[in-house]
């Protein structure tokens, strides 16, 4: 039985030279040793066409700086400007409602410069987006000073002499009646807000499942074709090497 | 990028790796840079799934990054390296509760191998080495795992035998057990699968040995 370790070392060229000498001679001698040899080296050259899928790498090391940064504070003075800014926020928001629906999707401003936002408003606010009292509202509303109005000249009537309800019951009533509207014209400009939320939403959704069928229904037909011809040509190839 | 940065390719590795123990993150994101290729190499060969061996790949490196100050020059880093690879290898075979699959796509795609082509190898060459190719990683598969191993190291990497031996703690003599026996199977799956012959040399060109193909129906 011939050293196997020697024909290795000599199949990877790892003998000294006086070893790699002496194998030699003895592989002239010796044809199971040459036969191995051959096989050895078949295998070599077979691993050789092994070749690992291409992978994207690019692996790095990257240190966080969690730990590093120093923490960021607010000092007093600054606590106090970030509290008036949020203070004046606050206040301003319950001043006016603006809403745009453009290119950059949906914008819900408030403010106080009516003036401009009137003035922007008719280009870029959508129809159904415009806010105004709604005419029953207003239809109410003058109904209501108006029995006001009926039930004051009533009472001046019967007894004949200013003596119905006082100046001040008058002006109470009808800012309870002005205020009454004005709650109602906000809870009905909240809903309207809700509503084209809620529209241009279900809009966005439709156009986005749209657009993703649409592409999908691309990308099958292209990958379908793709396949076809990919089959095609293999089958071709196959045919035209086992011809030879 | 700092890593894009060139480094002297003369720098060894050592030299990395002393700038990186003193906190230079660049040196060693060079030596990611020198190694990603053989040590994700390796790994795909020993487990066989290419994703999977990408994340052992990215764990060595990390790994060795925080082990860094326990490497003691002992070994080259290279060979630090590969072990860490192939006990996290082992590792994911032990959870995995399997041996290296091999699932190369079925049939070879012309069109994708006619991008590949280069001047020096007809198409026909071309594909006939890549059904070689999968053959081989499929007999691959099939060889014990202590075979396989010793093979990846030897005709991938190029080690040694002695250092194959410390890499897998075992006796110079077993590693060339190994090799000579996982080779001698290898040559004998493959001629079973039809693979005949070996690298032809003809004048100007480089031919593989053909595929053969089963007769067929």
């Amino acid at each position: 039985m011939c050293d196997k370790e020697l024909l290795i070392g000599y199949l990877y060229d790892e003998l000294e030279a006086p070893a790699r000498l002496a194998f030699e001679q003895h592989l002239e001698s010796c044809q199971p040793c040459r036969d191995d040899l051959e096989d050895l080296r078949a295998a070599r050259t077979h691993l050789a066409s092994w070749v690992p899928p291409e992978a994207d790498l690019g692996y790095e090391i990257v240190r966080t700086r969690a730990v590093t940064t120093p923490r960021f504070r607010l000092s007093p003075a600054w606590g106090l400007a970030a509290a008036a800014v949020l203070v004046l926020a606050a206040a301003s928001a319950i001043a006016n409602v603006e809403i745009r629906a453009g290119g950059e999707g949906l914008v819900v401003r408030t403010g106080w410069n009516r003036a401009e936002i009137e003035s922007a408003a008719p280009a870029t606010i959508p129809q159904a987006l415009q806010v105004s009292a709604p005419a029953a509202d207003l239809q109410q509303f003058d109904r209501r000073l108006r029995e006001l109005e009926a039930e004051l000249a009533r009472a001046a009537r019967v007894t004949g002499a200013p003596a119905g309800p006082s100046e001040s019951e008058v002006m109470r009533r009808v800012s309870h009646i002005v205020l009454e509207s004005e709650t109602r014209q906000q809870r009905e400009l909240a809903t309207r807000i809700g509503q084209v939320v809620r529209e241009l939403d279900a809009l966005h959704r439709a156009d986005l499942v749209r657009l993703q069928q649409s592409i999908a229904q691309s990308q099958r037909l292209t990958d379908a074709e793709v396949l076809q011809q990919k089959d095609l040509v293999n089958q071709m190839f196959r045919l035209v090497s086992t011809q030879r | 990028m700092p890593r894009k940065r060139g480094v002297d390719p003369m720098t060894t590795d050592e030299e990395l790796v002393a700038r990186s123990r003193a906190g230079d993150l660049d040196s060693f994101n060079q030596l990611v840079l020198r190694w990603e290729r053989p040590i994700y190499a390796l790994a795909y060969r020993v487990i066989g799934r290419e994703e999977d061996a990408r994340d052992v790949a990215q764990e060595a490196f990390l790994r060795a990054f925080r082990a860094l100050g326990g490497f003691k020059n002992q070994a080259k880093f290279s060979s630090w390296l590969y072990r860490i690879t192939l006990n996290l290898c082992r590792d994911w075979m032990r959870r995995e509760r399997r041996t290296p699959v091999s699932q190369p796509p079925e049939g070879v795609d012309v069109i994708e191998l006619a991008g590949e082509a280069d001047a020096t190898e007809s198409i026909e060459d071309l594909v006939a080495r890549k059904e070689l190719g999968r053959a081989v990683e499929k007999a691959m598969a099939g060889l014990p795992d202590e075979q396989r191993t010793a093979i990846i190291l030897k005709e991938y990497h190029g080690l040694t035998f002695q250092e194959i031996a410390d890499l897998l703690d075992c006796p110079l003599s077993t590693v060339k057990t190994r090799l000579y026996q996982g080779l001698l199977v290898l040559r004998r799956q493959l001629r079973q699968a039809g693979v005949e012959g070996g690298f032809r040399r003809e004048p100007g060109r480089a031919r593989f040995g053909a595929v053969e193909r089963r007769a067929e129906s």
